[in-house]
């Protein structure tokens, strides 16, 4: 007997038992005649015997090219899982013939269950847990279906028996096993919305934020414990967008999707997403591994580049991203790291990186970590301002300078919301990028908030916020701005001609100091103050200039200072005003604008002002004051200016530099 | 013959379609990992490939532009070597609602998209244009009825299409053959004398500078060779099985035809499967 023989007998058969078979009352499926898959007389399928060929006679149609809209695949679970491979062809789920009743006197749906044994109704032959019974008579919530007796619902009729289509095999998933309860996983939605009949139901289809809104975890311990629930942390403080915008294509700006599902995160170069040589593949945290987080450097500045997105918003917000500067980033700084080590945008921001997940943070500027767990601090306990630097910048961080230090000491730049109570504002990044922060220019340009470095000079920097008109970002204090509001009438003077560009750090530290108005070195302004030489009361002077030659030694004004400031306990500022423009007469910086207008025993007399108060005769070479100083008048004073000192009085640090100006230059 | 694997894993793959580019590369569309794979013809060895937002069917080349069926978004996409879209064919009002197949004729910048779902051919302007639909919803005069696969005989200006046909009616599985304007031309059937069947679910058809049709036999997993002017079979290469160059629901074929190897996706095996000079017939 010729084999094409034998098939057509086997078919004949085939065909007679088809017909005899006992249905009941079930009809015939409309879309699958008899002669959709078989050929009444010499079959030349005689594979039908095979289940696998049967396999294949399904998905003529319902495979990827097959003219059914009903796409399926066999159902096989994910490359590398923890469970043992397996593989649960159509006719292990479904007769191809009819939708039988199930043992709730219902009817199923989708030709699901088949017959076992000598049961008239719908079961499945399942992998671990013997013939079970299956009912599926609704596809759930999700369909706008009823869920009970859906693809898993919890044994939501109370009988004891998890037998929906899903959860009446399932033993060993993450969730809706039929040995233990689950209300907690879409109880009663519609599975394959997630987990697609076309893709073997491996969970890849639904919408991005219907799965991810909830943790994930298929049990491959990648990472351990699975995946958290991500859509909620586009809500946090920071974000790359709200979730309530939040849409699949926005997802895929940033996850390459052709590999979901085995174990790594993808993502896409946005300026180039098609290119696979451009795929960025995690293969550990990149917020503890920097060899993983650097990897990330490359993504993220694709779109926080001038184009953003290949020229484009890169999500639906149609926001362009944050410019990162792409020349001087790599050599800033932060980007080296110094004695620290190299530095990238993700980390855990304490070693590495200052940035968390893309997602969200709960801190400002998307900063890590997203659930803002580090120590707080004092003024800023999510570490999202000045806590952020202080992390590294701070006492036991990795960064070499203690800058949390110089901020605590008794005048500093009001960094801390505990001293902004007053309604003054500055932050550390008014003045510092720290993307474009290094050796050469740690400085950005607090009138550009920050996104261009400072090439200017130390004492303009100083005047883009000490000039009357702070730039946006900085306040100062809204009941006393303070002498410091407008120092615009510095340059020119004479200590900013002596001391050059740098003239303001020559006397003030940047950050703070334990002297008044962070000056580098003591400085009393009290008035009755008791001065003697060498307590250092008016250090900050001395500094640069001879303490021994104003007030030891007779000089152009014989005694006066030694009189003024040790007999009389005046503190130098009430004559001198150190960024003074002019002089009253005098060569030296003399103002009495200050103790004019800050309650010191001073008043002028016979109607003179601050710019009359002296009267010099350059004849006689003598000079007279018209002052009421400490209950006194001058009426006038006069004294003799022969014996001039001049310059020799100054020791300016300008090859010779102060201790303080080397620390801080 | 040769048999080997392309990219990804075996759990995931599952090539479609199958094309030559420009640059002589053979092109797979990859439903599972929604990717256009592109292969080495000689060692089958990835070469590069690009993602698709959306489950690809049919893929073909004209000029530098790769040409993509996105059954997700229902459109024939333009893309650039890169995979970058350009544009898609047809206007908002041109659905297409299942490209599951694709043919160019380059000299004549016309694309030919066969619709699955709703029974037609639609032919393009490469440019974009819709400019005539062969087959689809009507009283139409010998019908597609579950076409599938497409390929062209540019020298004649013949289409050849694939049609399960509609067994519950008797009309039997065929390759229909239309001219460019869409006249019925003429019928390769799967019927073979009054009982018996050569193919029941064709699916990726080429047709060689010979007149000969190569057409994909998805459920037997064979390749029948018919000559086009006499409706003849020729020959029948590759047989059902999972050994390698055996084949379970292949989809597809191309030709290479300065060395005549034929090169199908098998579908189910996740392979590309190599016929070295298989298409070389007496």
């Amino acid at each position: 007997m010729t084999r094409r023989s034998s098939l057509a007998i086997v078919s004949l058969v085939l065909f007679g038992v088809v017909s005899l078979w006992p249905r009941g009352a079930w009809a015939l499926n409309p879309n699958h005649q008899c002669e959709f898959c078989h050929v009444t007389h010499f079959a030349s399928g005689g594979q039908l015997l095979d289940n696998a060929v049967v396999e294949v006679l399904c998905l003529t149609c319902h495979g990827p090219a097959g003219t059914s809209s009903l796409k399926a695949d066999v159902h096989t679970n994910t490359t590398g899982s923890v469970h043992a491979a397996f593989r649960m062809t159509c006719k292990d789920c479904h007769t191809p013939h009819s939708n039988l009743g199930n043992w709730l006197g219902g009817t199923n749906l989708e030709l699901v269950g088949t017959l076992q044994g000598t049961s008239t109704t719908a079961r499945i032959a399942t992998p671990n847990s013997g013939i079970r019974q299956v009912v599926f008579q609704s596809r759930g919530s999700n369909a706008g279906q009823p869920t009970l007796h859906s693809f898993a619902d919890n044994d939501q009729d109370g009988n004891g028996y998890r037998d929906g289509v899903c959860e009446t095999c399932h033993t060993q998933t993450a969730h809706h096993r039929n040995n233990a309860p689950d209300a907690a996983h879409f109880t009663g939605a519609t599975c394959v919305m997630c987990h697609p009949h076309n893709l073997g139901f491996i969970p890849t289809g639904g919408t991005c934020t219907s799965c991810h809104s909830l943790a994930q975890n298929n049990s491959d311990g990648i990472p351990p414990g699975g995946r958290r629930a991500i859509v909620g942390e586009f809500s946090f403080a920071s974000h790359h967008l709200h979730s309530a915008t939040l849409n699949d294509a926005d997802c895929e700006v940033c996850h390459e999707m052709t590999r979901h599902q085995q174990g790594r995160v993808r993502l896409k170069n946005a300026d180039d997403p098609n290119n696979p040589a451009r795929v960025v593949v995690l293969n550990a945290d990149p917020a503890t591994s920097y060899a993983e987080a650097v990897k990330l450097e490359t993504f993220c500045l694709v779109c926080h580049d001038t184009n953003g997105a290949a020229g484009l918003a890169p999500f639906s917000d149609r926001q362009m991203p944050p410019v990162i500067n792409n020349t001087l980033w790599p050599v800033s700084s932060h980007k080296s790291g110094g004695s620290a080590g190299p530095m990238t945008c993700y980390g855990d921001g304490a070693r590495f990186g200052c940035h968390a997940t893309g997602h969200g943070s709960q801190k400002r500027k998307i900063l890590a970590p997203a659930n803002a767990t580090q120590p707080p601090i004092a003024g800023d306990p999510l570490r999202q301002g000045e806590g952020m630097c202080y992390t590294c910048h701070g006492p036991g961080g990795v960064a070499s300078t203690n800058i949390q230090a110089q901020f605590q000491l008794a005048s500093h730049h009001k960094v801390s919301s505990l001293d902004q109570t007053d309604g003054s504002r500055i932050e550390c990044t008014n003045c510092h990028n720290p993307h474009l922060v290094s050796a050469a220019a740690r400085l950005a340009n607090p009138d550009t908030s920050a996104t261009t470095q400072w090439t200017g000079t130390g004492v303009a920097f100083c005047l883009t916020c000490h000039d009357g008109a702070p730039p946006s970002g900085v306040t100062f204090p809204a009941t006393d701005p303070g002498t410091g509001w407008s120092k615009s009438r510095f340059p020119g003077t004479t200590h900013a001609t002596a001391l050059a560009a740098d003239a303001c750090r020559r006397c003030h530290h940047p950050h703070g100091s334990a002297n008044l108005s962070t000056l580098l070195a003591r400085y009393v302004i009290a008035d009755n103050n008791l001065y003697t030489i060498g307590d250092g009361d008016y250090a900050m002077c001395w500094t640069c200039h001879s303490e021994t030659a104003i007030i030891s030694n007779p000089n152009a004004y014989e005694t006066r200072h030694d009189q003024h400031v040790r007999d009389k306990q005046g503190p130098c500022i009430i004559c001198h005003d150190a960024h003074g423009p002019f002089d009253t007469g005098e060569a030296g910086l003399i103002s009495y604008a200050f103790a004019a207008t800050h309650g010191y025993s001073f008043s002028f007399i016979g109607g003179r002002n601050d710019s009359t108060a002296f009267s010099i005769d350059t004849v006689q070479n003598r000079g007279s004051c018209y002052l009421r100083c400490h209950g006194e008048d001058h009426t006038p004073r006069t004294y003799s200016r022969a014996n001039a000192l001049g310059a020799s009085s100054i020791q300016w640090p300008v090859t010779g530099a102060s201790p303080h100006w080397r620390l801080y230059r | 013959m040769a048999s080997e694997s392309v990219g990804g894993q075996p759990a995931h793959r599952s090539p479609v379609r199958i094309a030559f580019d420009s640059r002589h590369r053979l092109l797979v569309s990859d439903y599972n990992q929604q990717m256009i794979l592109v292969l080495n013809p000689a060692t089958l060895a990835m070469a590069g490939g690009f993602g698709v937002a959306g489950r690809p069917l049919g893929v073909a080349c004209w000029k530098d532009r790769i040409l993509v069926g996105n059954e997700t978004r229902g459109r024939v996409e333009v893309c650039d070597a890169s995979g970058k879209r350009l544009y898609d064919l047809g206007d908002a009002a041109t659905t297409i609602s299942q490209p599951t197949d694709i043919a160019v004729d380059t000299t004549r910048s016309l694309v030919f998209v066969v619709d699955g779902r709703e029974k037609a051919v639609k032919v393009f302007s490469t440019s974009g244009p819709l400019v005539r639909t062969i087959g689809g919803p009507g009283p139409v005069l010998d019908p597609l009825l579950a076409p599938t696969g497409i390929a062209l005989d540019t020298a004649h200006r013949l289409v050849f299409v694939s049609d399960y046909g509609s067994p519950a009616d008797y009309i039997a599985a065929r390759v229909q053959i239309y001219d460019y304007s869409g006249n019925h031309v003429g019928a390769i059937s799967g019927k073979q004398g009054m009982l018996g069947e050569r193919f029941s679910r064709p699916q990726g058809l080429a047709v060689d500078t010979a007149g000969r049709l190569f057409l994909v036999e998805s459920l037997y997993g064979q390749i029948l060779v018919f000559d086009v002017s006499t409706g003849i079979q020729l020959k029948t290469i590759g047989d059902f099985g999972s050994n390698p160059g055996q084949l379970r629901l292949p989809l597809d074929i191309v030709m290479d035809d300065a060395t005549k190897d034929l090169f199908v996706a098998n579908n189910r095996f996740g392979r590309i499967e190599v016929f070295r000079g298989g298409g070389r017939l007496p």
